[in-house]
């Protein structure tokens, strides 16, 4: 019993990015990834076991990110699942999350591809959100300049393409 | 001591368990995995992060998107627009939304008083996926899951389709779903009179055209409501001196306005200036009127006939649809250029071929028992190719009907009835039922529950009873309930503007900047 009093006052996790680096987090931080918990429940493993967890698709730069995420936000009831409908607000993203996600398109992805993997869900939310927002509002044109795409339409396909979309212009 | 140490740790053992090429495969970094990216990602692996992502993700990302903006990425290259553009993704989206919790109005009929059936969720479907067999074996197969989106030209086509409708109903829950999200004004047009007639003309004119029961026919400047001008200064027209009786229905278009009286002459208006044109006196009050085309002036009567008027010699009032054996017509609807729809108060609903004998139907249904329409409306469904209409009956005493008019083969279609044969408890179940109790229950209370009125714009179907709130509902089957708005007996929706008129002589006004 004085092992599981030890065990409670210091109940941290560490974690192995992709390229090696070992970060040390609260266990319940770390448990609102539902992949490392489930790793962890799955295999009832124990907490003085030193091994890290290895998070192969993750590299140190975005499991610092992710982990800075889970920390501002270790006190938020737990993500329900919304339906289609409600999803589509994209206006209600708090304040310090718009500024965490103040970042170069690279890492924004880089955060949307580990949130997946990791299953956190209201990080990749967030994420989501804010590629919406770059997307909202734009003509293809405008998109393709924002994410870099090559188009790779010929141009008869383009103007099927920008005749299909003309009820977009209209309001 | 690596590979020990590999070996000994159990999440490391787990993990290679796990399943990851998926996300191995979708991980940015990784350039070994090249060939193993769906859709044309050799050519663009060196360009967007964005279209690199695995599809489950690009669907999420949707997921936060309108149809506009989808559409609008779908449109920037090969894998977007195979993804972005087939039948199942919209379909899928459809589906998702019709099915969805939190759309306003969930789980309630008319005013709330339905109860959810027990455990089962309401399913809802579009009625123009019923006009036809293959539609509804198509969408059967996107509910199993489907087949991929693949590039093939059918797909993408059936794709845009389906994207015009998911638009239409996306639009609809945003514009009726709730009121107070659109501007709005309230009209004083008369004093404790009752408007009976409303109709907005097209935008271009920027008109609505009004009747009430105390003879004043008007044309109200929607630039004056907007404006926020005196009630006074928003007529662009108004006349009190022509009518004798209530005018009971009003049609237009571009550059004519018809009115039908209790006076029984049918008048015409014309806009470019504003004044009488016509009238002609057709023996018996005029309850409802339409045009066919831009010269042919159609009235319903209480004499139990429709007439069929050319305003090019409109007193030649010969030709008369006498297929309602007894009782008044109380809506006239014109189907394709020489198809007819009549409903009358002898529970029949009727389609007559103008070319051929005006006393015989070629199509004729009974709605049964004291039931028939009060008044109709037609919508084109979004994404249809010219094939189909869907035509939008209030039942006396509320409920609503749904007809598919196939314009290819001239045949109406009893959707409803249609949906009630495919999956009984989903349609005709609770409603009927319902409004019987409802309607004695307003009996013994002596409320008035006559339906007045019903719009269909894109989407959305608007139903207006006596003192009731007046009803939006999603173009489905059944009919979704959106919310319910302010209480009106007329409604028009045009553009974007939604118009109502109410039982004691206020306009109201609804819009968006």
């Amino acid at each position: 019993s004085q092992l599981s009093n030890q065990r409670a006052a210091m109940p941290n996790i560490k974690l192995q990015s992709s390229d090696n680096e070992i970060f040390e987090v609260e266990l319940e931080i770390a448990k609102q990834s539902n992949t490392i918990k489930t790793m962890l429940e799955d295999l009832s493993v124990s907490d003085d076991s030193d091994d890290p967890v290895p998070l192969p698709n993750v590299n140190a730069a975005i499991l610092k990110k992710v982990i800075a995420w889970c920390t501002h936000h270790k006190d938020d009831p737990p993500p329900v699942e919304e339906d289609e409908y409600k999803e589509r607000r994209t206006d209600d993203i708090p304040t310090w999350d718009l500024e965490f996600m103040k970042v170069d398109q690279g890492t924004l992805f880089e955060i949307i591809l580990a949130s997946n993997y990791l299953d956190i869900k209201g990080l990749l939310d967030v994420a989501c959100k804010t590629v919406a927002n770059m997307i909202k509002g734009k003509s293809p044109e405008e998109i393709r300049k924002t994410f870099n795409i090559k188009c790779d339409f010929t141009a008869e396909e383009l103007e099927q393409v920008r005749k299909e979309n003309e009820w977009c212009e209209e309001k | 001591a690596a590979a020990t140490a590999d070996s000994c740790c159990p999440i490391r053992l787990l993990i290679s368990k796990f399943n990851m090429t998926a996300l191995v495969r979708s991980t940015p970094s990784d350039n070994s995995n090249k060939e193993n990216l769906p859709g044309n990602a050799i050519d663009t692996l060196d360009n967007s992060q964005l279209i690199r992502l695995p599809v489950e993700l690009i669907e999420r990302l949707c997921g936060h998107l309108d149809c506009r903006s989808v559409a609008q990425l779908s449109a920037t290259c090969q894998r977007m627009r195979q993804l972005l553009g087939s039948r199942v993704f919209w379909q899928m989206r459809v589906r998702r939304l019709l099915h969805s919790r939190q759309l306003p109005g969930a789980g309630e009929i008319c005013d709330g008083a339905v109860q959810e059936e027990a455990g089962a969720p309401r399913r809802f479907r579009l009625p123009d996926e019923l006009s036809s067999t293959s539609s509804i074996n198509s969408a059967e197969d996107a509910a199993d899951g489907g087949s991929g989106g693949g590039g093939d030209v059918d797909d993408l086509d059936d794709g845009h389709r389906w994207r015009r409708r998911c638009t239409a109903l996306e639009t609809a829950i945003d514009r009726f779903g709730d009121p107070s999200r659109s501007r709005h004004r309230r009209m004083q047009y008369g004093i404790g009179v009752c408007i009976d007639a409303l109709q907005l003309l097209p935008s271009s004119c920027g008109l609505a055209a009004v009747g009430s029961r105390d003879q004043t026919f008007g044309l109200v400047s929607l630039r004056g409501i907007r404006s926020g001008a005196a009630d006074a200064d928003c007529f662009s027209y108004r006349d009190r001196q022509h009518h004798r009786g209530w005018i009971w229905s009003v049609a237009a278009h571009e550059d004519s306005v018809l009115t039908g009286c209790w006076d029984r002459v049918l008048r015409r208006f014309a806009l470019h200036p504003a004044q009488l044109a016509d009238a002609v006196m057709l023996g018996s009050p005029v309850l409802c009127t339409a045009w066919l085309g831009k010269n042919v002036a159609l009235a319903g009567c209480f004499d139990r006939s429709a007439y069929v008027l050319d305003c090019r010699d409109i007193r030649d009032t010969r030709r008369r649809v006498t297929v309602h054996s007894s009782r008044p017509v109380l809506c006239v609807l014109p189907l394709s250029d020489h198809y007819l729809l009549t409903a009358g108060e002898d529970t029949n609903v009727c389609v007559t071929d103008l070319r051929a004998s005006l006393s015989q139907p070629v199509q004729q249904f009974s709605l049964g028992r004291s039931r028939y329409l009060r008044c109709l409306s037609s919508q084109q469904p979004a994404g249809d190719a010219g094939d189909t209409r869907q035509i939008w009956g209030a039942v006396q005493h509320g409920g609503i009907r749904c007809f598919n008019w196939c314009r290819r083969h001239c045949r109406l279609i009893d959707a409803s009835s249609f949906a009630a044969d495919l999956d009984a408890a989903e349609f005709v179940g609770s409603d009927s039922v319902q409004q019987e109790q409802q309607q004695q229950q307003h009996q013994k209370l002596g409320v008035g529950n006559n339906v007045t009125c019903i719009d269909s714009p894109d989407g959305a179907v608007l139903v207006c009873r006596e003192r009731h709130p007046m009803q939006a509902y999603l173009a489905t089957l059944p009919p979704r309930p959106l919310a319910g708005w302010p209480n009106a007996v007329s409604v028009s929706c045009r553009d974007g503007v939604v118009a109502t008129g109410s039982l004691d002589g206020d306009l109201q006004f609804w819009w968006r900047d």
